[in-house]
């Protein structure tokens, strides 16, 4: 990571520890408060929305490393709203729209008055129509909806959210009134699953590191039997395995945010097999933090669950793990039958 | 003749593409290519010989230790050059290091000895590594295993000599070694970690005893040594009288840069070759839906871990540990991670992979044979269960139990 993207980070992380802990995420669930809406507002104030946005567009440059940066700071405080569909619509925008139109929609992201919205799940046959997204507001809809290829839509009119288990992030189907603004070439649809994989895989790296976080505070916290029970190894060895499955995840995004970002032979390879290896260790990690946690991570009031909800979802978006996996294999087996070989590291 | 110098040979002053290139030169011409196959129906003897060749080869381009510096007569090659010689090595299929009878002669000794030796004895030792000398390690003993700081092996002042008596266990290669980088107790009454001395024991000493132990692949690559009275010079001590301990966590560390890099370069070889060989003749694991999801798996796993070797290498040298444990993370994924591909070889291999052909194997030629030799990797250089122990009590600061 380089030093900008750090010190980025940093800013990111000392704004969500204020606005964005588990009391104001509780809120924000039981309908109190829409800390989604106030962190979107503040989000813009800060340009976090144009954090992957070149300069030259009224970015802040910091290109898809940055992104997924802030994509993963967010979930690693399970922050409610928009904001990855956001930052993949706005990647898309800015590499495949005609330039007046593309002015035009940027600085309405980048300014907090339009949000993105992408097909949740693009090609399930049953799901086509799912959209994740704020469900009102000015939205910049991405997806292939009703047998046609990859388009912009605008919509306005606020959408019914279906009732989901992540209370975090909504999901609502594809309104009536989605007016088309232009077609997208097929490279951009390939980008679009690119970057949306990135996206989650860091949603779940950050989720995952989050809920990580308070369950090895919690382990040197409670005490049973007279002793702290992180004192006990079969919980120790529990966490020193997810400690070690992080570490390599990080790795992992970041090999694959700087094979897309080089616009690498095995980009495609490398955002797939991250989002299912990101998104099924995220879900493991979650549900051991929670068993970990004992009586008290099986309440309501504990952050455990919206964790582990935040996973579930995040699994199953994009598509679904094993086609993501065979389709990365068909990738490695035609370099290998080619005779290519050796995935390089970037990182 | 006049031996070319390294330099000039392989490239490496002309620059890392020059050495790249220097290294598939020089690969291309010297190493057989079908060396596994021919040394996996011959005796140990053979193969003995066959890595000392293979040294000797080479020391003649300059990498033996490709890090020694150029006046203990290495090439003294910059880091990154060493691991391009390294990755370029594994990927060629070269004999590895790994297990194999050089490994702690070219590694954990001049890491142990540029660290801590004098330089008397970085003279008297460090050249003939290039030589051939083997070396072997005398740490662990059968009552001092993942607790190695409790070990008993006495030895007792008398002048300018110790005097030895003890036992060690699972020396690798100790067979062939002509010294051992030995641990001993040099003040019972201090506490554990602080009475323990690092000397150098020449194997051919009075009161050596040398004793195979046959592994579970049926192959007897380490020995018990016995020592009674066996007398040292105190100019072999490494570093000060009673702390041993420091000096041989220089030992252990040297594991964990160059040598951990190469068995991930070599092992990601390993998994191409296995994925083309299995294509090419349409095997039944690749039509299977699973499998191939598996496949993948692992195979991204294993460049996550790649990726994390060089996350440490790319640190500053004086910082090599670091309160994150990276090396303890590395070692327990690496180690797991091949693990769970030699398994995953074999279910895919079905029933053939249960017959037995040779009895001298190299990695990566018959999956059971990695199989059962990869829990050699999971128990020693620490368990994986002593990492766990470190991560979860230096990384992230729970208590001792």
């Amino acid at each position: 990571m380089t030093e900008e993207i750090a010190a980025l980070r940093q800013s990111i992380a000392g704004v969500l520890a204020d606005m964005c802990g588990g009391r104001a995420v509780h809120r924000h669930v039981a309908g109190e408060a829409a800390l989604d809406r106030a962190l979107h507002t503040q989000a813009a104030g800060l340009g976090w929305l144009g954090i992957g946005v070149a300069e030259d567009h009224g970015g802040v440059g910091a290109g898809l490393a940055g992104s997924a940066m802030l994509i993963g700071e967010l979930a690693r405080v399970a922050a409610p709203g928009s904001f990855l569909p956001t930052v993949a619509v706005a990647h898309v925008v800015e590499r495949f729209c005609e330039p007046t139109m593309r002015e035009g929609l940027l600085a309405g992201i980048v300014a907090g008055k339009v949000t993105g919205a992408i097909a949740a799940r693009p090609d399930d046959a049953d799901h086509g129509d799912t959209v994740l997204g704020d469900r009102s507001g000015q939205r910049l809809l991405l997806g292939a909806f009703g047998g046609v290829g990859l388009a912009l839509w605008r919509c306005e009119d606020a959408a019914d959210a279906l009732a989901i288990w992540d209370m975090t992030r909504t999901l609502w189907t594809v309104p009536s009134d989605a007016q088309k603004l232009c077609d997208l070439p097929g490279e951009a649809a390939a980008c679009l699953k690119s970057v949306t994989s990135l996206l989650i895989a860091a949603d779940c790296v950050g989720l995952a590191q989050g809920i990580f976080d308070r369950t090895v505070a919690y382990l040197n916290e409670r005490e049973q039997f007279g002793v702290r029970i992180g004192s006990f190894q079969a919980l120790k060895h529990r966490a020193a395995d997810m400690a070690a499955e992080l570490a390599m995840l990080e790795a992992m995004l970041g090999h694959a945010v700087a094979a897309l970002e080089a616009d690498d032979a095995e980009a495609a390879f490398w955002s797939a097999g991250c989002k299912a290896s990101a998104s099924d260790t995220a879900v493991a990690i979650a549900s051991d933090c929670l068993q970990l946690h004992g009586g008290i991570g099986f309440t309501w009031e504990h952050d455990c669950h919206l964790f582990l909800k935040r996973a579930r979802l995040n699994q199953m978006l994009g598509a679904d793990n094993v086609a993501m996996r065979l389709r990365a294999f068909e990738a490695l087996a035609a370099r290998a039958l080619a005779g290519e070989r050796r995935g390089q590291v970037m990182a | 003749m006049r031996r070319p110098a390294a330099n000039d040979f392989l490239g490496a002053a002309d620059g890392p593409e020059a050495l790249r290139e220097g290294m598939r030169r020089w690969l291309a011409e010297v190493l057989p290519g079908d060396w596994r196959q021919a040394y996996a129906a011959k005796s140990e003897a053979a193969y003995v010989d066959f890595q000392r060749w293979w040294l000797d080869q080479r020391r003649r381009v300059g990498i033996a230790v490709p890090g020694l510096p150029a006046e203990y007569g290495g090439a003294g090659l910059d880091f990154e050059s060493q691991l391009i010689v390294a990755e370029e090595l594994a990927r060629a299929g070269a004999p590895p290091l790994e297990g194999a009878l050089f490994m702690v002669s070219l590694t954990h000794v001049p890491a142990t000895l540029l660290a801590w030796g004098t330089e008397a004895q970085k003279r008297t030792y460090l050249p003939g590594l290039l030589a051939g000398d083997v070396w072997c390690q005398g740490f662990s003993e059968p009552g001092a295993g993942s607790d190695l700081a409790s070990l008993r092996t006495r030895a007792v002042r008398d002048g300018d000599h110790f005097v030895v008596d003890g036992q060690k266990t699972w020396s690798s290669w100790s067979r062939h070694a002509r010294y051992c980088l030995l641990l001993v107790r040099t003040d019972p009454a201090a506490p554990k970690h602080k009475g323990i001395s690092y000397l150098i024991l020449d194997m051919a000493s009075p009161g050596v005893e040398v004793r195979p132990i046959v592994q579970p692949t049926g192959q007897a690559e380490f020995s018990e040594v016995f020592l009674t009275e066996v007398k040292i010079p105190v100019a072999n001590l490494i570093g000060p009288e009673n702390e041993g301990w420091a000096v041989a966590q220089s030992t252990l560390a040297a594991e964990r840069g160059v040598l951990a890099f190469e068995r991930a370069e070599r092992q990601m070889s390993f998994v191409e070759a296995f994925l083309k060989a299995s294509l090419d003749s349409g095997t039944a694991w690749t039509r299977q839906d699973h499998a191939k999801a598996e496949f993948t798996e692992v195979y991204a796993r294993m460049q996550g871990i790649r990726c994390l070797i060089r996350k440490l290498l790319a640190r500053p040298h004086d910082d090599p540990s670091g309160a994150d444990m990276l090396p303890a993370i590395i070692k327990l994924l690496a180690t797991e991670c091949a693990q769970h591909y030699a398994d995953m070889q074999v279910r895919f291999g079905g029933l053939a992979t249960q017959l037995q052909g040779h009895a001298i194997v190299c990695d990566g030629t018959v999956p059971m044979h990695d199989f059962i030799q990869s829990f050699g990797d999971t128990i020693s250089a620490g368990s994986n269960e002593i990492m766990r122990n470190l991560i979860a009590e230096r990384r992230l600061g729970l208590p001792r139990g």
